[in-house]
């Protein structure tokens, strides 16, 4: 049976977990809900070429492992958002590539009209090698809790669970991420010194 | 935040196209129903017979139980088949027509050996205008079951067969039904007739299929969509130039996607619609699951004077012509012919 034309707005994420075990149709509302933001995560971490195809492949996952999806132990969306990230570590070379593209492209290299761009962009080009080879420098445990955090917009209780780790661990990580990311860039702060 | 947002603006990439979002969706459905399939075909063991039996009933006015087989192949799918699972629609016209060209593709051509046929069986929905003694237009629709069986073979004969199945109006029996009208097309081996080997010469790449439409057609959208609805109801032999028909109708301006549509064999659909400007809004009608072609519907938005030789009346509002495929596939030869049957050369 198609999910009723209504039933997206009506329907929480997590009854739609439970009962799309016995309609399996309504799982397609959770694609729906979050293919944007899950695609908007994996193109930031692995590019954007085919990461359709990863999100797909994300959301089959969660289809088939719903039956042991638990509400108690965090949202629907961050449990997404941790399925997403097993995939980014599936894909550990692309990611490194992708990184490795990202921190020998010069700013002056970059196709975008200056005329058209703003001055944070114009600072975050200038910055890009250093922020990226301070990205590259990280544990992979704390660059997945960083882009969760920046791409995937979770508070830390949500990064807990979609990493299965304590909050308390998840606050420590991004902190040493993010002072590492501060040493990288010369202990200045790029945006207000361009 | 800082170095956080510095890695927003680094990394962010461009949302995904349109194309890309559907060919996501494309492949988590087709995943997920695969990987269901084997437990629903457990599941559903005993309940098909008994729908089976509910379908019979329901369409014995104007199917038989052995059309009814040959529709559930041809790709509409049933609501307890592994085609039926994880069922939104997609977001719009461009999408869904992505989908159907996928589907299409991933469909193959139906590739007739040396002497075989390739049958297809469609179901027409027509309208029968007749005028009362005081000489007042009365509509009557009518429904028609279409065969054709054309050889894979140049210079062979072609069957064209029809008959009127029933008629909802006040049009007298004698005015609709015919019997069975068989029409046996003595090819010498003309170019461009019949639909299949005039479609096998058709290029596949999208770009070249557009073209060749608009050489005849010009730029504008209405009539390029004319063009597109006969092929695509044509294309129904050859997929691989359907997806390309699809692609070309996606690039056009003023497609809509209509979430509820019905075929004129009862069956639901998605469709993609375009309103022709003259009261008329016509229909390309998938399967809301499978995104495999149904068929296509003509509707009557504005009622409209119709003049004709004998006369002119009044096409009502609301009405719908159509033609739903049924079946498409493979015979070793033609049927028995009618010895009514008109025999006609095909001029070159």
């Amino acid at each position: 049976m198609a999910a009723p034309p209504d039933a997206s707005d009506v329907m929480e994420d997590v009854t739609v977990v439970e009962r799309s075990m016995d309609n399996p149709d309504l799982f397609a509302l959770l694609y729906d809900r979050y293919f944007h933001e899950l695609y908007r995560y994996l193109a930031a971490r692995l590019g954007s070429e085919h990461v359709e195809d990863m999100v797909a492949d994300a959301f089959l996952i969660a289809f088939n492992g719903r039956g042991a999806f638990d509400s108690d132990r965090g949202t629907v969306r961050s449990w997404l958002y941790g399925i997403a990230t097993n995939v980014v570590a599936r894909h550990r070379r692309r990611e490194g590539r992708r990184l490795n593209a990202l921190s020998k492209v010069p700013a002056e290299d970059s196709a975008d009209g200056h005329e058209d761009r703003v001055t944070s962009q114009l600072a975050a080009e200038a910055s890009r090698p250093e922020l990226v080879r301070g990205l590259k420098g990280l544990a992979k445990g704390d660059r997945d809790a960083v882009f969760l955090l920046v791409f995937g917009g979770l508070g830390y209780e949500e990064i807990a669970t979609a990493l299965d780790i304590p909050v308390g661990t998840v606050g420590s990580r991004i902190n040493r991420a993010r002072k590492k990311l501060r040493t990288a860039l010369g202990d200045v702060n790029p945006m207000k010194e361009w | 935040m800082d170095e956080l947002k510095l890695i927003e603006t680094v990394f962010a990439e461009p949302d995904p196209t349109p194309e890309a979002a559907a060919a996501g969706r494309d492949r988590f459905l087709r995943q997920a129903q695969a990987s269901q399939t084997g437990r629903l075909r457990r599941r559903w063991a005993t309940a098909l017979p008994a729908r089976r039996v509910i379908m019979v009933g329901a369409m014995a006015v104007t199917l038989t139980a052995g059309l009814l087989v040959t529709e559930v192949g041809l790709g509409g799918s049933a609501p307890h088949t592994p085609g039926n699972l994880l069922a939104a629609p997609p977001a719009d016209a461009k999408a869904l027509l992505t989908l159907a060209a996928r589907a299409a593709t991933d469909q193959g051509d139906t590739v007739p050996s040396r002497g075989q046929y390739v049958h297809t069986k469609t179901l027409a929905q027509q309208s029968l205008y007749t005028k009362d003694k005081a000489g007042a237009t009365q509509y009557t629709k009518v429904m028609v079951n279409e065969e054709r069986w054309e050889a894979a073979d140049a210079g062979k004969p072609w069957l064209s067969r029809k008959q009127a199945l029933s008629a909802t109006g006040p049009a007298p029996r004698k005015f609709w039904d015919r019997g069975v009208e068989d029409i046996l097309s003595e090819s010498s081996g003309c170019p461009g007739k019949p639909a299949y080997a005039r479609l096998g010469a058709w290029p596949t790449d999208p770009a070249q299929v557009r073209a060749k439409i608009v050489a005849d057609t010009g730029e504008e959208p209405p009539r390029i969509w004319s063009s597109l609805q006969s092929l695509i109801r044509e294309s129904v032999v050859r997929p691989s130039l359907g997806a390309a028909l699809y692609q070309v109708a996606a690039g056009l301006d003023g497609i809509v996607l209509i979430r509820d549509a019905v075929d004129v064999s009862g069956r639901p659909g998605l469709a993609v619609a375009m309103d022709e400007g003259d009261g008329r809004r016509s229909e390309l009608i998938f399967d809301r699951q499978t995104y495999r072609y149904l068929g296509e519907r003509t509707v009557i938005t504005e009622a409209k004077k119709v003049k004709l030789p004998e006369g002119e009346y009044f096409e009502k509002k609301g009405s719908v012509n159509g033609v739903a495929v049924l079946a498409v596939d493979l015979v070793p030869g033609l049927p028995e012919v009618s010895p009514k049957a008109s025999r006609m050369k095909i001029p070159c």
